[in-house]
């Protein structure tokens, strides 16, 4: 295969084009639901969005309309499947990085928090005017609140417990990359 | 052929991020990380057009049946991006986080609130990241009162539309 064909292969064209659309369909299916189910939790709507994007992409890599047009040499079923798989990961990954990277960063970030506070006072604010809307306290009580609704952790007479490993074990692969990297300080 | 070198790309950028950022700290470790990520596209082209058709890798031509080249280059950028987006989670601990390793490594069980409410003061949950935020040119102090920059303006603004468009809270 040489250079030009490399970079004009018609089924490399064909799975990138799909999963644009699929990803394109995603967002634009997360934000119209978003915004017709505003009681529903917002995890539910993106995991949705995402397996349904994911199914597109698969349809689409699977019919491949047109393919014996784009290509002159069939492709086998092994050949299909291995596509389909490679433009599903880079699909999830896309979903991955707009999730936690850009739908995340509006919903939890607090230096995102913090300069809309600023924003709201008319682009300036004294650091005591900012804690009175947003201080420690806040964001405690809004993540254990979040943690709790999403069963992580359970609130108890005592005190609250781990319920869940899940974010437990997120913590310890942070843990992990910290001490691989040497990260000199412990930063909340 | 570009799934290949997509493979080996990663790997190769992980190794040289974890070497350099052991060696030194840099003073900005994202641009660092976003200059590595340019440097693996580049590493990458010569790896899927000359290295390893040279080679030939017989195996992943028979088994791909194509060049992947663009879906391959495709997937190194986002997996970078989304290896950046799990780094910035480990340079600066989420609170989340924190708080389920605490109540996860709390002695005799439940943990009170009453203790969490101590680790969670505004000295380090808040100053740290206003501090942050005026390194990053966010923000700037003036007279001990916080105004915003024209970049973090725009920021604020790109996330008061977004948060719109979703009908959404202020978040945090």
């Amino acid at each position: 295969m040489t250079i030009r064909e490399s970079l004009l292969d018609p089924r490399d064209l064909y799975l990138v084009a799909a999963t644009a659309i699929s990803y394109g369909v995603f967002l634009a299916g997360q934000l119209a639901l978003m915004r017709a189910l505003k009681d529903t939790s917002a995890l539910k709507i993106l995991l949705a969005c995402c397996v349904a994007g994911g199914a597109l992409l698969l349809g689409l890599a699977f019919a491949r309309p047109g393919a014996e047009l784009v290509s002159a040499v069939p492709e086998t079923l092994a050949q299909t499947v291995f596509g389909a798989l490679a433009a599903e990961f880079v699909f999830a990954v896309l979903c991955f990085n707009y999730v936690i990277g850009f739908f995340n960063l509006g919903e939890t970030a607090r230096r995102i928090r913090m300069l809309r506070e600023i924003q709201n006072a008319g682009g300036s604010l004294t650091l005591a005017s900012l804690l009175e809307h947003y201080n420690g306290e806040t964001i405690l009580n809004v993540r254990l609140g979040r943690l709790v609704r999403s069963g992580q952790v359970v609130r108890t007479e005592a005190g609250y417990r781990i319920a869940s490993p899940v974010v437990l074990l997120q913590a310890k692969i942070i843990w992990t990359l910290k001490r691989i990297l040497n990260i000199p300080e412990e930063r909340i | 052929m570009g799934i290949a070198a997509a493979a080996i790309t990663l790997l190769i950028y992980w190794l040289c991020h974890v070497a350099w950022f052991r060696a030194s700290w840099p003073k900005s470790p994202l641009k660092v990380l976003l200059r590595l990520l340019l440097a693996g596209c580049v590493l990458y082209c010569v790896l899927a057009l000359w290295i390893l058709p040279a080679a030939g890798l017989s195996l992943w031509a028979i088994l791909g049946g194509s060049s992947y080249f663009w879906l391959g280059l495709l997937m190194y950028v986002a997996s970078v991006l989304a290896y950046i987006v799990v780094y910035s989670g480990v340079e600066v601990e989420s609170p989340s986080l924190r708080i389920v390793m605490t109540i996860a490594a709390y002695p005799g069980g439940a943990m009170p609130h009453d203790a969490l409410r101590d680790m969670f003061n505004d000295e380090r949950v808040i100053l740290p990241r206003l501090n942050d935020m005026i390194s990053s040119n966010l923000i700037f102090a003036r007279d001990g009162v916080y105004v915003l920059s024209p970049s973090g303006e725009r920021l604020a603004t790109l996330f008061r539309v977004y948060r719109g468009l979703l009908g959404r809270d202020t978040g945090g």
